[in-house]
């Protein structure tokens, strides 16, 4: 692959969930991350326990660059893989433009130095400051139609399975609002699915036998 | 108990939360197959926590397949040459 600057257009990011287009994209990702973290190569370089955790944070950081910084579920997953990168073996920088377009600073332990000078790392900053200053305002008087609401999210979910969905969707424990916690289970969900989808049919392809359909026919 | 901040976007309605509700209801595989009009809420997040957590379950599990396969693979199987057509478009 050619050396890529940060924030590289080679990865695929930022549509909605449900789409086709979608699961195409992790899939593109998926095989970039695949070959950029070696998996993909019959060397006998890593370990059958390496490869398979290799796939899987290919697997993962597709899924996150693909759905982009929109959902927190997103950036929160982001800034998971890029901060587990350093006890291994170093990929390439295809892990760095994940982390540029889904890093959330203050959440990653990683020194930020390098982020700092990418434009778009600076946006990103930009807004998950103004992001995080707004959460330490103190509570607002909520409007009538907010304490409404409020209460039937309250009404609505049991303490006990909102905590349960805190702890699967990613980044679930930094959402106190339980109206934010509900949207990004959905949106989590579809886009498991479509992971899921794209790594089937990224299976299915790998195991399709010498197929005369592959012959050009041109 | 509730946070101070709603939505970023502004107040989020009941009529949101309903329709929230109700898209996570057709999302289930469980509830598509009851056909069901009002489950309770309570039940379908516990469904969704089931169904978060075998996805999760699915993604190890072809994770697992497709490392076994790839460590396999030749260069010059009809999968690799597949992945590198797809790598070039």
């Amino acid at each position: 692959m050619s050396c890529s600057p940060p924030c590289s257009s080679s990865l695929v990011g930022g549509m909605s969930a449900g789409s086709k287009k979608f699961r195409h994209a992790i899939l593109k990702n998926l095989l970039l991350g695949l070959r950029k973290g070696g998996a993909a190569s019959s060397s006998r370089g890593m370990s059958l326990h390496e490869r398979r955790d290799a796939v899987r944070h290919a697997a993962d950081a597709a899924l996150a660059s693909a759905r982009g910084a929109t959902p927190r579920w997103s950036r929160a997953l982001a800034a998971e893989l890029s901060s587990s990168q350093h006890g291994r073996r170093r990929p390439t920088s295809w892990a760095d433009d994940a982390h540029h377009l889904v890093d959330v600073p203050a959440t990653s332990a990683r020194p930020s130095g390098q982020c700092k000078s990418s434009p778009a790392c600076k946006m990103v900053m930009a807004g998950c400051k103004k992001m995080i200053s707004r959460r330490r305002l103190r509570a607002r008087p909520k409007s009538r139609a907010t304490a409404r609401a409020a209460g039937a999210v309250a009404r609505v979910m049991a303490r006990r399975r909102a905590r349960a969905l805190r702890e699967m969707v990613p980044g679930g424990r930094g959402m106190v609002d339980e109206c934010t916690l509900l949207g990004e289970t959905l949106d989590y969900a579809v886009s498991l699915k479509a992971q899921v989808d794209a790594m089937q049919l990224l299976l299915r392809t790998l195991q399709a036998p010498k197929n005369p359909l592959l012959k050009p026919q041109q | 108990m509730s946070s101070g901040r709603s939505s970023s976007r502004g107040n989020i309605s009941e009529d949101e939360i309903n329709e929230l509700i109700s898209k996570l209801q057709a999302l289930l595989p469980s509830s598509r197959r009851r056909g069901s009009g009002q489950a309770s809420t309570t039940k379908l997040l516990k469904e969704t926590c089931s169904y978060i957590k075998s996805l999760h379950r699915e993604v190890d599990d072809l994770s697992d397949r497709l490392s076994d396969l790839m460590s396999t693979m030749d260069h010059n199987s009809p999968g690799a040459e597949i992945i590198r057509s797809i790598l070039r478009s």
